[in-house]
């Protein structure tokens, strides 16, 4: 069997050739339709705050443990309230700073004394697990100050973000990486 | 006079015409000298740091095609095979993958509101150009699903021909699904059944583990489980491979038939050497492909057919079909709705819409399903046919569509050893 015998081109090598020709045709074209229909964006998952009912599923659906979601305070719409319906349970035997009266289960809520009658809430994050509890607490009563995000630097921007996939309100977005935080009113967090 | 400040808030409240927030509270005078801070947030992980990935998927498919086909090693290939279960699969987390990235893909083209980022593109477009270029490489070293699984093949048995030709349908018939969930807005299945991810992230969600660990205990026993029989990605890569330019090779140059390397492979794809000339009757050849070719539209059909069983299976994975469905019935004898309904009544969101989307996915899967059925049915006619076509090869040669090009065969060939022995005196 020497290979001089054969022809240059045999049918099975031509329809090899000719089938390798069109599968790369194909899958250049899959990719490039999908990007060129898609814009090529980068983009992440991302709370949208005006959907969110604190259901709590952010806590426990997301792979990561603790959750890449966590509680953001915009203080600018902080009321500064004494009686914080974020930081306070409804049933809170007396405004103070004991865990008994506090809505954070990991008490992830700083309460500090500014003037009278202010106080300032901080979020430690490295605490929040991002039940939302505090966020229904603030919706309910309060000016809404405190809302869920997603923190771009834990999250791992999985395929489908398995907390998307079950909240019930629809809330979770992809937004652009470049300007990755939603405030509520549907405006965007320059940074 | 409090009360009705309150409800005046609430009112607001409801008017849902929030600018920042509903402002319960008027935000405070300061007397002190105390500034409000300013809301942080973490910046995103640069998105540079995809495109090094990207990068790094394009070095390492270009050193394991080095390693398989030019320095034809073992031991380079594993090599490889663990830098990338480590970092494609421990450090990234195995997210992105390619196999995953079809529904990215998939979705991109199917719902104008996707944006497909361009990275995603590449990680699905680069391992199938490399399949191309010189067969399934990126099975070989670069997956990290495919690297854990061959980390633990240390017992593999024989599957009977017929059994892993049945088996390697189910690929396809999964792929078919999976394009379908995506389009009919039923999410990611590959991703939500990926075995091994949970593993690479360490995670705690048990039915993964349990699933991914599974697979692995078989994989002792049945080499590369998911990569040969769950694997849509592979199944593509395989149909590639088979008009791939260049492949890996058995033999470094001619193949001398002393059977060594037939029970080498542990993924059956090693095609053993026939007789020069055909030992069957050309009519009887020619009988049956007439039979094969008879089959095809029956097997679409009988596929096609078989589709239509999935919308029954599909539908109820669907969240909003779910939802729709249960508030569409009168509420439960003890009051109680599920968690998902309540949670759906809470957000007041108008059930029209919820049914909008459900009779959309349900609409999708009733006219995607025979056709994802009559897809697999004809991937099943193709395989019949080609198994039908007589072969002659006077070589052991390695069958291209089920060949990982791990190299396992190569350490088995003698005349692969006279080489390595000539370049060393050299």
């Amino acid at each position: 069997m020497s290979r001089k015998k054969e022809p240059l081109i045999t049918r099975r090598s031509f329809l090899i050739k000719g089938l390798r020709t069109v599968f790369a045709a194909g899958a250049g074209a899959a990719a490039l339709g999908a990007g060129l229909h898609g814009r090529g964006e980068n983009l992440r998952w991302q709370i949208d705050p005006d959907k969110c009912i604190q259901c709590g599923r952010c806590q426990t659906n997301c792979v990561l443990l603790p959750s890449a979601v966590k509680c953001v305070h915009a203080f600018a719409v902080c009321g500064y309230c004494d009686l914080c319906s974020g930081y306070f349970k409804t049933n809170a035997l007396s405004l103070d700073t004991a865990a008994e009266n506090r809505l954070c289960p990991t008490s992830a809520i700083k309460r500090t004394f500014i003037e009278d009658p202010y106080y300032q809430y901080t979020i430690n994050k490295d605490l929040c697990i991002g039940c939302g509890k505090c966020v229904k607490g603030c919706q309910s009563f309060g000016n809404g100050s405190l809302f869920l995000q997603v923190m771009q630097d834990i999250c791992t921007n999985c395929n489908e973000c398995s907390i998307a996939v079950n909240c019930p309100s629809k809330a979770f977005t992809r937004v652009p990486a470049d300007n990755a935080y939603l405030l509520k009113g549907g405006a965007r967090l320059s940074r | 006079m409090r009360h009705s400040v309150a409800v005046a808030g609430l009112v607001l409240f409801l008017s849902a015409v929030p600018i920042a927030a509903q402002d319960r509270f008027p935000r405070p005078e300061f007397k002190s000298d105390y500034e409000i801070p300013s809301l942080q947030v973490p910046d995103a992980a640069g998105t540079w740091f995809e495109y090094i990935d990207l990068g790094l998927l394009a070095v390492m498919l270009t050193v394991v095609s080095i390693c398989a086909l030019k320095l034809r090693s073992r031991n380079a290939i594993t090599l490889c095979s663990f830098i990338s279960l480590v970092y494609f699969g421990f450090v990234r987390q195995g997210c992105i993958c390619p196999i995953g990235s079809i529904q990215n893909v998939v979705l991109s083209l199917s719902d104008p509101g996707y944006s497909i980022p361009l990275f995603v593109a590449g990680f699905f477009l680069l391992p199938l150009l490399a399949a191309l270029f010189t067969g399934r490489t990126f099975c070989a070293g670069v997956c990290p699903l495919g690297a854990i699984q061959d980390i633990v093949a240390l017992k593999p048995i024989k599957i009977p021909r017929f059994l892993d030709k049945a088996l390697s349908l189910i690929p396809w018939v999964y792929l078919s699904i999976a394009v379908l969930a995506v389009v009919s807005n039923l999410g990611f299945l590959v991703c939500k059944f990926d075995p091994f991810v949970e593993i690479f992230r360490f995670g705690s969600r048990l039915p993964n583990l349990i699933w991914g660990g599974a697979l692995l205990l078989i994989g002792v026993f049945v080499a590369r489980p998911y990569c040969r029989f769950l694997c849509p990605y592979g199944a593509i890569l395989g149909l590639l491979s088979r008009v791939s330019f260049l492949h890996i090779s058995i033999a470094p140059k001619e193949c001398v038939n002393c059977r060594l390397c037939e029970n080498s492979c542990p993924f059956n794809a090693i095609i053993p050497a026939t007789e020069a000339v055909l030992l069957e009757k050309p009519r009887a050849v020619r009988k049956r492909l007439l039979f094969a070719f008879a089959i095809l539209p029956l097997a679409i059909v009988l596929g096609a057919g078989t589709g239509l069983l999935l919308p029954g299976f599909l539908e109820n994975t669907g969240r909003d079909v779910q939802i729709a469905g249960e508030l569409a019935k009168p509420l439960p004898e003890n009051g109680q709705r599920s968690l998902d309904a309540q949670f759906f009544e809470e957000t007041g969101m108008q059930i029209e819409t919820l049914e909008a989307s459900a009779d959309k996915t349900k609409a999708v899967l009733a006219m995607g399903s025979p056709i994802a059925g009559g897809f697999a049915g004809l991937v099943a006619g193709l395989l019949i046919i080609g198994l039908s076509i007589p072969r002659k090869n006077r070589e052991y040669i390695p069958d291209r569509g089920a060949c990982v090009s791990c190299g396992r065969c190569i350490e088995y060939c003698p005349k692969e050893h006279e080489r390595r022995s000539k370049d060393y005196s050299k």
